[in-house]
């Protein structure tokens, strides 16, 4: 046979024998290794939701504690994208807010105005499944009504 | 005598092509299967991040500098930082300067995981890609047990990090690292590094020498895979990469020629081995408690002035060029990428390969899409 014959066969056994070391450490995940994904959402296990598969920081949708919030618009102003809408009007002598929009469709859940709110109203859930049919429902009002703002002085006086 | 067509065909690859990462367009020059030049066209990706820097207050602009390279957004929020830091003289808690290392190079590991699978994906392996894939979950189990997103981190902060470490996050990272290092590079090196049909596919395709490398500006681990010793973390260190121990891996034909596919390809898997390297220093050396981030005033200004600093990114040099006028947000920010150098030499590296073989050239730049147009 001539030398080009005898690298075409050298060629195609060194192909099998090459293919054949990496299907070894396949078939041993096939053989040995538990599933590594799992199902989601169908089978997260007994009593499980998805809400349990992340981690504590988890930054998911915000959400407001009405109690706590004061008024001071800071995470307003500290997010790059302007997605919070907040207002706060004057009804009488009290203040009240009226209006806390987060538009959980723009968020980029990058964490600055929970950073920047002064007494943790703004906090992260860890709801992350989003998923909708219009997007006008991920704009998620937090007040149905108007609360009156929260007054740090007067809530150190009870602690 | 049949009739041949003899003029070259102009083909069109991408924008939305399996193997250009990204919306990516290469106008293709072919001669039959030979190709005579592949020009990029970039720009598809455009988002004007640095003009967005522009319009927010400076601490604001952190989860932007996420979206430059989405693979590895924590290095690149440690550059803008480091930008910052440098001009407004701020000092930073030592307990952060280690978890910000800590985090970058986890990422850096992270990004070379999917640089390395997807390139063999590319080349049509899908398995080392899925091992890669399951190993870089781990990574962002523990990025989300630290700052709690999983991609864009957004975790260093101009002065220091978000969150101290979650309890027991030291052990999963010394697991995670330890098992990187000692099971799974060898596991992969023998699944594909090692596979005499990669290899051949890979070796002696795309050379690079070391003096054209140096003229296209190449960065990273690009720069290295033509052997040329150059790591802005040895060269040029910020943070407090000279207190850690570490080598910088350069290419030297391992299978073929210098500064071919293959030997940038084998640049990146010797890093993940680094940077497990880092890590442990880091892990080591961080102090058990102490403070992780210096308070910034509300409005925060820096003065007047500019500044120009590099930083390692897993695709290289990543430039953050800063001027302030002495304003609550950024004169001007420009951002250089190292994506964006690499797609400069395709043209001249592409000339006369097989159509194949572009793929592979491309996939060893370890482009991302949106680092080349930002
Ligand atoms: S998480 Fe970021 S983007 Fe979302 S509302 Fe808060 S500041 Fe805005
Ligand atoms: S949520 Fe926090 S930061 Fe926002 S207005 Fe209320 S108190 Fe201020």
């Amino acid at each position: 046979m001539t030398n080009e014959g005898v690298r075409y066969f050298k060629n195609i056994r060194e192909a099998i024998l090459t293919t054949a070391k990496g299907m070894k450490i396949t078939l041993k995940y096939w053989v040995k290794e538990p599933a590594i994904t799992i199902e989601y959402p169908d089978r997260l296990g007994k009593g499980r939701t998805a809400e349990d598969l992340v981690s504590e920081r988890y930054r998911g949708f915000l959400k407001l504690d009405p109690s706590k919030c004061i008024g001071c618009l800071q995470c307003m102003r500290a997010c790059p994208i302007d997605c919070i809408l907040i207002k706060v009007e004057k009804i009488g002598e009290e203040r009240y807010l009226t209006r806390f929009d987060v538009d959980q469709s723009k968020c980029m859940y990058c964490g600055l105005c929970v950073e920047v709110c002064p007494t943790g109203a703004i906090t992260f859930s860890k709801r992350f499944e989003g998923a909708c049919y219009d997007i006008g429902e991920l704009c998620i009002k937090h007040l149905q009504e108007p609360v009156s703002v929260a007054r740090p002085k007067a809530k150190k006086k009870e602690e | 005598m049949a009739h041949f067509l003899t003029e070259e065909m102009i083909l069109n690859m991408g924008p939305h092509h399996p193997s250009t990462h990204g919306v990516l367009r290469f106008i293709l020059q072919t001669d039959g299967e030979m190709m005579r030049r592949a020009v990029p066209d970039i720009g598809f990706l455009h988002r004007g991040i640095e003009k967005i820097a522009e319009l927010v207050p400076y601490q604001s602009f952190m989860p932007f500098t996420d979206r430059i390279d989405y693979l590895a957004s924590a290095c690149c929020n440690l550059g803008y930082a480091v930008t910052v830091e440098r001009l407004a003289g701020i000092e930073i808690p030592e307990k952060a300067d280690y978890l910000r290392i800590i985090a970058a190079e986890l990422t850096r590991i992270g990004s070379h995981l999917i640089g390395l699978g997807a390139l063999l994906l590319d080349l049509g392996a899908v398995t080392p890609f899925v091992h890669a894939l399951r190993e870089r979950e781990t990574f962002n189990d523990l990025m989300e047990a630290l700052c709690g997103a999983r991609l864009t981190h957004n975790y260093v902060r101009i002065g220091g990090v978000s969150h101290d470490e979650p309890p027991s996050f030291r052990e999963k990272t010394r697991k995670f690292i330890d098992h990187i290092e000692n099971e799974f590079i060898d596991e992969f090196n023998e699944l594909a590094s090692f596979n005499t049909i990669f290899i051949n596919r890979m070796v002696n395709v795309g050379v690079i020498s070391p003096e054209q490398a140096i003229e296209h500006c190449l960065v990273g681990p690009n720069l290295r895979g033509s052997g040329v010793k150059y790591d802005v973390r040895k060269n040029d260190p910020y943070s407090i990469y000279d207190r850690l121990d570490f080598d910088v891996p350069v290419g030297h034909g391992k299978f073929g020629t210098l500064g071919d596919c293959y030997d940038r390809y084998w640049v990146r898997v010797e890093e993940v081995r680094e940077s497990c390297r880092i890590i442990r220093q880091a892990l080591d050396q961080m102090p058990e408690s102490g403070a992780i981030r210096t308070k910034l005033t509300r409005a925060f200004k820096p003065p007047k002035g500019e500044i120009y600093v590099r930083t390692e990114c897993p695709r290289g040099e990543m430039g953050f060029y800063l001027i302030s006028d002495g304003g609550a947000s950024p004169y001007r920010l420009k951002i250089r990428t190292g994506s964006f150098t690499s797609m400069a030499i395709i043209s001249e590296v592409s000339q006369g390969v097989m159509v194949a073989d572009l793929v592979a050239i491309i996939g060893s730049f370890d482009i991302v899409a949106p680092e080349v147009d930002r």
